[in-house]
């Protein structure tokens, strides 16, 4: 059996995840190498919902990781894929509403999931009009008419 | 002690003159002893031997007369005899004599020499002594002593009065402290606010916060009576920078209430100040501590009307930190309401922002009734928004309405019979209507915002993107689009996509460029492979219009060309569409010179460089020339690094050294044995060296084609005119690392890989063109486009913000 660590969220809700998905995080996977993760880790900045997301996405990577482990006995990058599947269940995993999302990019931003922080962040800003960023972020626009024309000249290319 | 000294020298130069008198007196007595003992035992003897004849005479005449010459020659003998033993006797005492005054003499001598080495150790010992003595002689001394008092004296009343100095200063400060503490003891009374404690980085301040009565405030009524304390004391404990009134950190105990924006924006406000050159810092602490006090209050009053607003189909919950209540509406819809500034305590209205199914719905609302039901919700008068509940009431009021007539306005196309009913919402007990919200993919709700971003996340989401998303959003603000151009920011894009090669979703940062005839042309790698009709961008006009483009290479997202033969070469950037002529880069050479290029990246040096291998016809040696982009000029290489092998020729069908891992490659032949090879040139190193094919290929083929195979180094074999083997080298350097790729049959000519997508699908570029071949069925679609045909000298790029402007 394998080994049990325990994540704590901001609520003081508890969850019991396999050593293997904890690793997907580097934060964590410091902690465990450190050996201080005795009696639970507190991720007091995420909160349940959250967190039950990102350990349903390292859960599917480190399964989708063994199984191309075990069809692939030699493992190749120029090797036939099988993780059209994953990136499949990729981008349905993102479909979420916008404060999940954010929650999810500072969760993976935090406990260093590179791969979850760059389906994050890309998902976040896919498609978007300059409109659209100023109002997610809340960015007040700084230049006079003129200027963003001018800028938007020098990118005119961008906008196509 | 002083006069010791002295009277000691006294006696010694007594001592001195005496021993030396001695010395000179016994050496005269030497001298004297040398001539006169002889002289005088020499007198003695002859004063003797005159006695002796005086006696004789005398004798002889008292004897003449008698003549009893017998007698008197008796008495004669006699005489004599006893004259002998005297004489004896005499010499034996000035032998004795002489023999004692020889020891004495040396004694004498031994003893003056003990005592002239014990004077001139004591006359030195005493020169040493009165030099040590010297200063502090006895007048001298008084005169210290007088002085060294005089100032001690003066010291000390300097002592005193500082002393009466600080001394004031400090009953100054008692009193001051004195008054500060009352004024304190009232400012605690009045602002509720004290410093607990004080030290260099950190204060610790508690705050006392009056929560006023919610039963005086207008448009909140029917209010049940809770047990709110009326005072909240929190701490707050402020980091502070090094001596300064910088704030570093803020911590709340409890810490109940979100505050980090409040600091965020303190700290800004602090920077605004030290810009506008108005050194005031301490306000920015003053106006931190208001500012918590004020959100302290309106989060506690909020989180109390949530609490006792709550009905039987209402439940609310404050989220301080979005400053939202979102309603929970029974039968599954969550209505999130954004607080205005002020309210409850300020006739400030709610507004609707956004209404979604709660979670373990997993369906959406559709947007048209969102907007709708918003559009009504926040034209209520200000009387109904004011109050929570009957804002709420108001909205499920709307909600219903709203719903009701989407369904029957979209009964009738039958659109509805098709699905699911998802969703019911008992909006009251009695009467229980049916909802059916459209099924319409998730609306992304803006305005859950994320106003607490750090910084250097806004930075991390940025370098993930795109070069074409990154320039639109230049538009964005002013610090975005200087933190685009930044140069640090570009290199770290660049490394970013270096980093996820492997994990590319969707869209590759790759394109490729190539030239037909008069043109330069680029496309995207991903649109080739996905998109029936790519678009493919003709860049003659932008760049120098028609011309023979020729493709040198390629190298983090720059293409290095020169358009006629031999002449000027370009950078350009097709990515961000900029261009620069390099200064000096033109190379004349002779009819008599075949020359091969290559560009990349020198690490060591931080530039770009072009190599040109000169090679003369039916010649066997091969001369390098480098171009650097930096210093703007070429320069032969130095002999003394390892040169370009001789008896080595370069095959004619790698025009362009191809760029992996810093290193620039050739495909050649060996001129003697035609053993095909790799030529490999380290640009950091400067120095050529051969690289090693795969084993197993060596005489079968006749010529191979280097490329660039996503990072790899790949090799096409063309084998007994019957196949062409594609080679990968996946460790760059690591001769066992080749590997082959795949085999394609029936191939005998040119044909070089540039791109294997996941799916086993390559990019093959041909003498005619692009083509994608199938791995996996054999297929061939060719000509991957009719705008690429005839292509040649094709190249995959990297998209990045790297500019040959910048260089």
């Amino acid at each position: 059996m394998s080994k049990k660590i325990i994540f704590e969220s901001s609520e003081g809700e508890s969850f019991e995840v396999d050593e293997a998905v904890a690793l997907e995080c580097q934060t964590i996977k410091n902690m465990i190498e450190d050996d201080c993760t005795d009696g639970g880790i507190p991720l007091a900045n995420v909160n349940s919902a959250t967190l039950t997301k990102v350990i349903d996405y390292c859960k599917k990577h480190v399964e989708a990781a063994a199984a191309a482990e075990a069809n692939a006995g030699d493992k190749d990058i120029y090797g036939a894929n099988k993780d059209i599947e994953l990136k499949t269940w990729d981008e349905e995993f993102v479909k979420v509403d916008q404060p999940l999302l954010f929650d999810l990019m500072l969760a993976a931003n935090f406990l260093i999931i590179p791969g979850l922080l760059d389906l994050t962040c890309k998902t976040m800003m896919r498609g978007k009009t300059v409109l659209q960023i100023r109002e997610i972020f809340h960015i007040k626009k700084d230049y006079t008419d003129a200027e963003e024309a001018e800028v938007r000249k020098e990118n005119a290319w961008a906008f196509e | 002690m002083e006069d010791h000294p002295h009277d000691e020298s006294f006696h010694l130069q007594e001592i001195h003159s005496r021993v030396k008198e001695l010395e000179y007196r016994h050496r005269n007595c030497i001298d004297e002893s040398g001539e006169s003992i002889p002289c005088g035992f020499e007198a003695l003897a002859q004063d003797y031997a005159l006695q002796l004849e005086s006696k004789v005479k005398e004798i002889v005449e008292d004897y003449c007369h008698v003549e009893e010459s017998e007698a008197y020659l008796e008495y004669l003998r006699k005489e004599l005899y006893s004259a002998e033993a005297e004489s004896a006797k005499v010499s034996q005492e000035i032998e004795r004599l002489s023999k004692a005054h020889a020891e004495d003499s040396t004694r004498l001598e031994s003893d003056l020499e003990g005592l002239l080495f014990s004077l001139d150790f004591l006359s030195s010992q005493d020169v040493v002594k009165s030099k040590e003595n010297l200063p502090s002689s006895s007048s001298m001394e008084v005169c210290d002593v007088d002085y060294d008092e005089k100032f001690k004296m003066f010291e000390l009343e300097n002592q005193i009065e500082e002393k009466k100095v600080i001394l004031k200063s400090l009953e100054d400060l008692d009193s001051v402290r004195e008054r500060l503490d009352t004024t304190e003891q009232v400012e605690d009374a009045f602002t509720g606010l004290r410093v607990l404690k004080f030290d260099e980085n950190f204060i610790t301040l508690q705050l006392r916060t009056c929560i006023p009565k919610l039963d005086g405030l207008l448009g909140q009524h029917d209010l049940v009576h809770t047990t709110e304390p009326s005072e909240l004391i929190h701490e707050l404990l402020i980091h502070l920078k090094d001596k300064t009134t910088e704030i570093t950190k803020v911590e709340m105990l409890p810490n109940d209430v979100y505050i980090g924006d409040i600091i965020v924006a303190a700290d800004s406000l602090r920077q605004i100040r030290l810009h506008s050159a108005l050194l005031d810092t301490r306000s920015s602490l003053q106006w931190l501590v208001a500012k918590v006090k004020e959100r302290i209050i309106s989060a506690t009053l909020r989180k109390c009307m949530a609490k006792s607003s709550k009905t039987i189909r209402h439940t609310f919950e404050y989220y301080d930190k979005d400053e939202t209540i979102v309603a929970h509406i029974a039968g599954g819809i969550d209505a999130f309401l954004k607080v205005s500034d002020g309210w409850p305590l300020l006739n400030s209205p709610l507004k609707l922002a956004s209404l979604k199914n709660s979670e373990n719905h997993s369906n959406g609302i559709s947007l048209s009734l969102i907007c709708k039901v918003e559009e009504l919700a926040n034209s209520l008068d200000l009387q109904t928004r004011q109050n929570l509940s009957s804002f709420m009431d108001a909205i499920e009021k709307i909600l219903m309405q709203q719903s009701r007539e989407q369904l029957n306005s979209s009964e009738p196309s039958q659109k509805f019979d098709m699905k699911e009913p998802n969703f019911y919402c008992p909006i009251t007990s009695s009467a229980v209507p049916l909802l059916t919200l459209m099924e319409e993919p998730i609306i992304e709700s803006f305005f859950f915002s994320p106003t607490n971003l750090p910084p250097e996340m806004m930075e991390e989401i940025l370098l993930r993107l795109p070069v074409k998303s990154l320039k639109r959003f230049k538009c964005v603000c002013t610090s975005w689009r200087s933190l685009i151009s930044e140069t640090l920011f570009t290199l770290k894009h660049a490394l970013m996509l270096e980093a996820s090669k492997a994990t590319t979703y969707k869209k590759s940062p790759y394109g490729v460029i190539t030239t037909s005839r008069y043109h330069l042309k680029s496309c995207c790698v991903h649109s080739l492979y996905n998109e029936p009709m790519a678009n493919v961008f003709e860049h003659d006009g932008e760049l120098l219009g028609r011309d023979y483009y020729q493709v040198v290479g390629t190298c983090n997202g720059l293409i290095c060309f020169h358009v006629d033969y031999n002449k000027s070469f370009y950078l350009w950037n097709p990515t961000i569409k900029v261009q620069q002529r390099l200064r000096g880069s033109d190379l004349e050479t002779g009819d008599e010179v075949v020359v091969n290029y290559g560009f990349g990246y020198d690490e060591s040096e931080d530039d770009y460089k072009i190599v040109a291998l000169l090679q003369q016809r039916q010649q066997l040696k091969t001369e390098a020339m480098i171009y650097s982009t930096r210093q703007k000029l070429w320069r032969r290489r130095s002999s003394s690094n390892t040169c370009f092998p001789s008896g080595v020729v370069l095959a004619n069908k790698s025009r362009s050294g191809i760029y992996i891992n810093g290193t620039l490659n050739w495909a050649a032949t060996h001129s003697s044995s035609s053993v095909s090879t790799i030529i490999s040139y380290d640009m950091s190193r400067d120095a050529f060296k051969e690289l090693h094919g795969p084993g197993s290929c060596k005489r079968g083929c006749f010529t191979m084609t280097l490329g660039d195979l996503r990072g790899c180094l790949s090799m096409v074999c063309y084998c007994k005119g019957a196949k062409a083997d594609v080679w990968v080298m996946k460790e760059f350097g690591e001769r066992d690392s080749w590997s082959k790729l795949l085999s394609i049959p029936g191939l005998t000519e040119f044909v070089r890989p540039l791109w294997i997508s996941r799916g086993l699908v390559v990019l093959l570029e041909f003498r005619s063109g692009l083509a994608l071949y199938n791995c996996a069925n054999g297929k061939f679609q060719y000509p991957v486009q009719d705008s690429l045909s005839g292509c040649r000298d094709a190249k995959v790029y990297v998209k990045t913000l790297v500019s040959p402007r910048d260089l």
